[in-house]
């Protein structure tokens, strides 16, 4: 949290376009210090902290990096509408001095809301090493606003930027040009102008009008929505004045750059895209290379955080265990059930603590390739494949957080580039086998085949997860969303660059924090549940609600060749999903290491295959379903669906497995 | 100097759009990533059925084979 000595003396928002080392520049300009959460009523993230002058402060809000604020997305609608309706001073832009013309697209966007803003122009040093000077006086005075040359990831400039902000927020320069906008000409300013005057009414909604002016001749669902709803009768009459003049919105675009072409002036940045991104890019992207040294990076990266974060996380699981038998003897010698409750706390709170080492470890190798630019490059390896199944290559990235744990890959769905795409992520994020899964499947095969056929059914178990992932997907995209657009991948690569190490650890424990807060109180409270129905009454799961639910349904499982002990143990699983081996071992009522013979015991070998084949493909981990309920929109709909897609998969898929092999093998 | 789609212009080669058809929503898209009317790309990925790499006003541009069916071009400056 901020410190607080008072109030903040203005707000300044931070903008600029992705890859403009904008989240650096927050950083060094606001310090540790920040508050983490989300835009209300929306499932993007917020960050805002403070910009300290001796005891006064500025208030500093992070906007979502967007290329634009045209209304395409939640994010450049949260951002377009604080700058509009909240209360911002000023407007801190950056900007990227190796791609100036582009990032000034976004200075040419906030020109039009009338806000007073600065530029900081970040980079320099790498514009400076790839030849491209920029000529600072020209942009300040074609710009009318000042211009601050920054190495955000040194900190330099940093200081001279703080006072420019604080300064410029008590007497910002204005930007309220009345109807005009800067980049404005010829036939398109003549229409805007004539707009405007007309939706402005003279009442000193100046700037305002000039926006919703120039929106309108945009084609903006956005404002055409409010306008019907605020003013029908202008909006007919604008609809009027627009009439039959059709490539506005391409004329718009080419102001703009006609604009910033002229802005830029005589700065003619040579080739920039580095001779290193290029040469490493012809084997990251080549169409066979590409993929290999995809598939040889992500094998490392598992690898490396398996390393880190298996042994932690087993020593913490292994206190977890012991602390909860002490619970559970302490709280059952006042009354029965307490014992159970306590337990399913300590375990519930205990796995997410436990699972923290883990997912910090996969958190820092993934912001590793993120913070080299490489994560990019895997999305465009992928587009191929993604494509097939109606996704695109960048929502590839939250199936591959969702390796480790799902949980992950829940949290990831955010970066996907549309409502779309996020909603089909989000449902099928649950069918990623998460390394609990693997490992339950691992030992139980270990346990029923020789190595070399385990190791096959495991790896063979992965992809038909993945399969039904695709088959569900298509499925999905047929029937549920049928009647909208599909987005194709279109994104930026960014230019490869050596690891900030600082940024990556800071990116790491920002996500470790947002893991624990979230899964933190769903999880406790899921837990406490299921738990309680694993104890009560009797203080056993076989004489328990859940072991009465594993009998209910023995038919059911008679038909998958599992008997009551293996339904109550599938069951549980939605406990968490890396407690199975121990789950099974309490209702067997032998220890962990007398499983093998306990579970060969009991199933066939067509059992034992379905039962690995349906607990792979089960409910997911309540705290999975609980990230997944805080994370999307459609809350109820998208649990509904999940539950129900995973039951069907794995009972009726199961069903239909047993059988068939039971024919076969047993 | 024939007009031609992206999707067809050869890896290593250049071209200037002629016209961005594509949905509005992939074009207000393209339109602040610089891929705009008039300016040059030069493509630096393409290969039958991958997506399109091409760079544009110093800026790797990653599309979908789809969205490069879309924008027209004319090819070799």
């Amino acid at each position: 949290m901020m410190q607080s000595s008072g109030e903040a003396r203005a707000t300044v928002a931070i903008a600029g376009q992705p890859n403009t080392g904008k989240s650096t520049l927050f950083n060094a300009l606001t310090g540790l210090r920040q508050a983490v959460g989300n835009w209300p009523g929306k499932t993007v993230e917020k960050k805002s902290g403070a910009v300290w002058f001796g005891k006064d402060h500025l208030e500093m809000v992070d906007l979502p990096g967007t290329y634009s604020l045209t209304a395409g997305s939640a994010e450049e609608r949260i951002a377009r509408d604080f700058v509009l309706d909240g209360d911002v001073s000023l407007v801190l832009v950056v900007v990227n001095a190796l791609c100036l013309e582009r990032t000034l697209y976004y200075v040419s966007e906030v020109a039009a809301l009338g806000v007073p803003y600065v530029v900081g122009l970040n980079m320099m040093d790498l514009a400076e090493e790839a030849g491209c000077l920029v000529d600072i006086g020209h942009l300040q005075e074609q710009l009318g606003v000042p211009v601050i040359p920054l190495v955000a990831s040194k900190g330099t400039g940093v200081e001279k930027l703080k006072s420019i902000l604080w300064s410029q927020a008590a007497s910002p320069i204005a930007n309220d040009a009345g109807l005009s906008i800067a980049w404005l000409d010829g036939e398109v300013k003549e229409i805007h102008e004539s707009l405007g005057k007309f939706l402005g009414n003279g009442a000193g909604r100046g700037s305002r009008a000039a926006w919703e002016a120039l929106k309108l001749m945009e084609g903006d669902a956005d404002v055409r929505a409010m306008l019907q709803a605020e003013a029908e009768t202008a909006l007919q009459e604008a609809d009027a004045r627009l009439q039959g003049k059709d490539s506005l919105a391409e004329q718009l675009v080419a102001a703009r750059y006609a604009w910033i072409r002229k802005v830029v002036g005589d700065t003619s940045p040579s080739r920039v895209a580095g001779e290193r991104t290029h040469r490493w890019d012809r084997w990251a992207t080549h169409p066979f290379w590409g993929l290999w040294i995809m598939v040889g990076v992500l094998l490392v990266s598992m690898i490396a955080g398996l390393a880190a974060g298996l042994s932690p996380a087993f020593i913490l699981m292994e206190g977890v265990f012991r602390l909860e038998k002490v619970v559970f003897v302490i709280g059952s010698e006042y009354v029965p059930w307490l014992g159970g409750l306590l337990q399913g706390i300590v375990r519930g709170a205990g796995s997410v603590l436990a699972i923290v080492p883990f997912i910090g470890a996969f958190h820092a190798v993934f912001s590793l390739l993120e913070d080299v630019g490489y994560m990019a490059r895997i999305a465009f390896v992928m587009d191929r494949f993604m494509a097939k199944i109606g996704l695109s290559g960048r929502a590839f990235i939250p199936f591959l957080f969702a390796l480790p744990c799902n949980i992950s890959g829940a949290l990831a769905c955010r970066i996907t580039d549309s409502e779309r795409q996020r909603f089909l992520t989000t449902m099928l994020v649950p069918l990623v086998p998460c390394s609990a899964k693997i490992a339950v499947s691992a030992a139980i095969a270990a346990w029923l085949f020789p190595p070399g056929i385990a190791v096959g059914a495991v790896v063979g178990l992965v992809f038909l997860n993945f399969l039904l992932l695709g088959f569900m997907c298509k499925l999905l995209d047929r029937f549920v969303l049928k009647d909208e657009e599909a987005i194709s991948l279109i994104m930026e690569l960014p230019q490869y660059q050596r690891p900030n190490w600082k940024a990556i650890a800071r990116q790491t424990y920002v996500r470790c924090v947002a893991f624990v807060r979230k899964a933190g109180t769903v999880i406790v409270a899921f837990s406490t549940l299921i738990w309680f129905a694993a104890y009560f009454p009797s203080g056993e799961i076989n004489t328990s609600l859940l072991g009465y639910v594993g009998h209910l349904l023995e038919p059911l499982g008679d038909l998958m060749g599992l008997d009551w002990r293996m339904m109550t143990a599938l069951f549980a699983s939605v406990l968490n999903k890396e407690a199975m081996l121990a789950t099974l071992a309490v209702i067997f009522n032998v220890p962990t290491t007398d499983l093998s013979g306990a579970i060969n015991a009991s199933i066939s070998g067509a059992g034992a295959i379905t039962f690995i084949y349906a607990q792979s493909v089960f409910l997911p981990c309540v705290a999975t379903l609980g990230i997944i309920y805080s994370e999307t929109g459609k809350r109820v709909k998208t649990l509904l669906g999940i539950l129900l897609y995973t039951s069907v998969l794995s009972l009726g898929l199961g069903i239909l497995l047993y059988q068939v092999l039971h024919l076969l093998i047993d | 100097m024939k007009a031609m789609k992206l999707a067809d212009v050869p890896q290593g080669g250049a071209a200037t759009v002629e016209e961005v058809a594509c949905s509005p929503r992939e074009r207000s898209r393209l339109a602040p990533l610089g891929i705009v009317q008039g300016v040059g790309v030069e493509v630096l990925r393409n290969v039958n059925r991958g997506a399109v790499l091409v760079e544009v006003r110093n800026t790797l541009v990653a599309m979908s084979r789809a969205v490069a069916e879309g924008i027209v071009v004319k090819g070799e400056r």
